[in-house]
């Protein structure tokens, strides 16, 4: 009986300190947006990322009109690699635009096409590539090879000639579906918004009884330091969560994030609440030593963007060097990022136990973080 | 003459400096914050160079169960797709490679592939594909037939006849991370201008020291142009880090140093005096942090910082171009490697910077004069 009147008058006072740093937080814009301004911005990356993928506009100089030269054209017009911005006769004029940066590439066909390819010769179309850097003139230099795989793709030429090329490549997938690029960076940006509100929100609450020193009435008040210091991180998940709840159901009503099953809404729903608890964690422990809103962004906000960045980030970790790869798989939010991605696009369990334990080790470890970092700070 | 008549506290040239030397000095006591913001420009160099080591390649596992000529020359042909990064395995090493997420790919030639060549015959080349996402495998699924139509072209010259004849506008080769790069400083500059300035212009009101600049007996053009002045000295030391790295640790030597120089002063200035108009404005230092980071990152990646920005999307394009990172980026590219980025080329490109600069110069003083005229409470 004792015991019930000491559990429930411990907890008014975390409910009251949870209370007060949600309304607090609702009441500061600038807190708000310091939690999803990071993720608006890679958002707009992603954005414009996918428009640009591989569609470089390039100048494509006509100088035969046979069927032959006529169905490269068409293939070419057609290719999702670039985009044909003017179609010439004139090397001159394409070479102008060239020159002025409308466009990155110069692709002619020359008059002697249909002869020579009829004629079983040598048979080359020139591509004058503006090779500024790697990426676009490879992606150029692939673009061009891809166009004539597929004019020798069919089955008969106008000749009535089959493909010379008996290599068929016999695709297995290991995914039953492909998942677009923007969906696909939706996770990690996810993960971003949860670590980045979880530390920021739970260090910006913290720090604010020292900044504001009402640290003092909270020491004298006669509640344990257990309460405040278990309100404190029950304030920051709570906020994490409820930026995590708006993003959840956004994203299950538009399609963008939405787990077929109910075992796989389970498992996303156990995977976010404890990404929020480390980061709640990792935020009251930040708080209490930096004492400062300043330094809590500052150290916030980039930590987070780190976390980000070493958890495969912007690209798909498998396509990271070796060693990068070795590095991702000591950081909390690469398991984060793998297990969402699992459950929401792979309706797949796997790999899930071990990502469930470093989370739920990370969120172990951070929340002892905050507390031991709370009560030195009181202490001090 | 007409300045010696003035007071000394009126002087502007007195006022600009003892504003500079006062925002270095309480700068200097916030040595978290000061690290900080040296720390956080040099991080995002660092993080987006990590995000460029992907450069594209798919890390590809070779099954070879036939050691023909003609398998060798397929592989040789893939090497050369500009598409994967090749490891040569056995089928189980493949499949514990793929298990490990640590290639895509694994392509498996089969035993009688020479001898089905040889014959005429079709064969199946089994390509398994771990299609995480679509971007990444369509990379692949285009990678595989170009391979082998150029595998055609060499080992079979009279059956592929079409083949390509490149020629390239600059004489070699810049890798991504060297582009990219250079990109990067200017973000680096960018971040590391507002953070400091903004901070800076931010600080005054937090603490209340606003009123005390507004009601002395200056002008506030003269006390933001010190702010900016001092801003600008202590962004100095992030930007002399970030070009060490830049040149000495990853090794892209400037063509154009004077460019350079110049350059990377009329950008700080610009910056620096953005961040300062930033500070006035929302008054907080704990806004400034996450405004410089939401604002610097988006304008990065549209203002051409993988590549020239006219060719992507027409409209991104053209807003791109109503802000300095576009021309920014233009100017640095050219310094480092002599490439022109813009329609409007360098020189003209330099011209809007210095514009850009007196611009926002005269934005924030403007900002900082109307908050004498609303009042500074907070």
């Amino acid at each position: 009986m004792t015991r019930v009147i000491i559990n429930r008058s411990s907890l008014i006072p975390v409910l009251a300190i949870v209370r007060k740093d949600i309304g607090v937080w609702l009441r500061q814009p600038t807190s708000i947006a310091a939690t999803v301004l990071p993720a608006i911005a890679f958002m707009i990356i992603l954005y414009f990322g996918a428009q640009a993928v591989g569609r470089n506009p390039v100048a494509l100089v006509v100088q035969d009109n046979g069927p032959l030269a006529q169905k490269l054209v068409n293939i070419l017009t057609h290719s999702d690699a670039f985009r044909i911005a003017m179609i010439s006769a004139t090397p001159e004029k394409a070479e102008e635009a060239l020159k002025q940066l409308k466009v990155a590439a110069v692709i002619s066909i020359p008059n002697t096409f249909d002869a020579a390819y009829n004629a079983q010769k040598s048979d080359p179309v020139t591509i004058h590539i503006n090779n500024l850097n790697l990426d676009f003139t490879n992606d150029l230099r692939r673009s061009l090879p891809a166009a004539i795989t597929e004019f020798y793709a069919d089955k008969a030429d106008s000749n009535g000639n089959t493909s010379p090329i008996q290599i068929l490549v016999k695709e297995t997938d290991l995914r039953k579906q492909d998942i677009d690029l923007l969906r696909f960076e939706l996770v990690p940006i996810l993960v971003l918004l949860l670590t980045t509100a979880g530390i920021v929100n739970a260090g910006l609450a913290t720090a604010r009884e020292w900044e504001d020193s009402t640290i003092k009435e909270l020491l004298l008040a006669p509640i344990s330091k257990t309460s405040l210091i278990v309100g404190k991180l029950l304030s920051g998940w709570f906020t994490t969560l409820l930026i995590a709840a708006v993003v959840l159901v956004v994203g299950a009503a538009s399609g963008y994030l939405r787990p077929e099953d109910p075992i796989y809404w389970i498992s996303t729903l156990v995977i976010v609440l404890l990404i929020a608890l480390a980061s709640a964690g990792l935020g009251v422990a930040i708080g209490a030593s930096a004492r400062r809103f300043q330094r809590v962004t500052a150290i916030g906000i980039p930590l987070s963007i780190d976390l980000f960045f070493l958890s495969g980030g912007i690209t798909v970790a498998a396509f990271l060097p070796t060693w990068l790869q070795t590095i991702a798989h000591f950081v909390p939010t690469f398991y984060g990022t793998q297990a969402l991605q699992t459950a929401i696009f792979y309706h797949s369990t796997q790999d899930l136990a071990l990502d469930l334990s470093v989370l739920a080790g990370t969120s172990l470890v951070s929340g002892t973080l905050g507390v031991l970092s709370l009560r030195r700070s009181m202490l001090a | 003459m007409h300045i010696s008549k003035m007071s000394p506290v009126t002087n502007p040239i007195r006022v600009i400096w003892a504003m500079a030397l006062k925002d270095i000095q309480s700068s200097l006591t916030e040595r978290a914050f000061m690290l900080t913001s040296i720390i956080i420009p040099i991080n995002f160099l660092l993080l987006f160079l990590l995000f460029a080591l992907t450069g594209g390649l798919a890390p590809t596992a070779i099954v070879l169960k036939e050691n023909g000529p003609y398998a060798q020359q397929l592989v040789s042909a893939m090497e050369h797709s500009h598409s994967f990064i090749i490891r040569q395995t056995t089928a189980s090493d493949a499949q514990n490679l793929m298990q490990k997420g640590q290639i895509v790919a694994i392509v498996t030639v089969p035993a009688n592939f020479d001898s089905a060549l040889n014959l005429g015959e079709q064969i199946e080349l089994p390509v398994v594909v771990n299609n995480l996402d679509v971007d990444f495998t369509n990379d692949i699924r285009r990678a595989m037939p170009l391979a082998i139509t150029s595998f055609y072209a060499n080992a079979f010259p009279n059956l592929v006849v079409v083949k390509v004849h490149e020629f390239d506008t600059y004489p070699q080769d810049t890798g991504y991370v060297q582009y990219l790069v250079v990109s990067l400083m200017v973000v680096s500059v960018m971040l590391g201008g507002l953070l400091q300035a903004g901070s800076n212009a931010a600080r005054e009101y937090e603490k209340g020291t606003i009123k005390e600049l507004m009601l002395a007996p200056a002008s506030p053009w003269a006390i933001q142009v010190g702010k900016i002045l001092g801003a600008l000295i202590l962004n100095s030391l992030p930007v002399v880090v970030v070009i060490i790295v830049i040149v000495f640790l990853i090794g892209v030597l400037p063509v154009h140093w004077d460019e350079l120089l110049g350059y990377v002063l009329l950008l700080m200035m610009t910056f620096v005096a953005a961040g300062a108009l930033i500070g006035t404005l929302v008054r907080r230092r704990q806004a400034v942090i996450p405004l410089s980071i939401g604002l610097s990152v988006p304008v990065f990646f549209i203002s051409g910082a993988f590549g020239p920005a006219i060719w992507g999307d027409p409209i991104t394009a053209a807003v791109a171009q109503l802000q300095p990172v576009y021309y920014g980026i233009a100017v640095f590219q050219h310094a480092f490697h002599n490439f022109v980025t813009t329609s409007t080329g360098p020189r003209v490109d330099g011209i809007i910077l210095v514009g850009f600069a007196a611009v926002m110069v005269a934005l924030s003083a403007i900002a900082l004069g109307s908050s004498r005229g609303r009042g500074v409470a907070h």
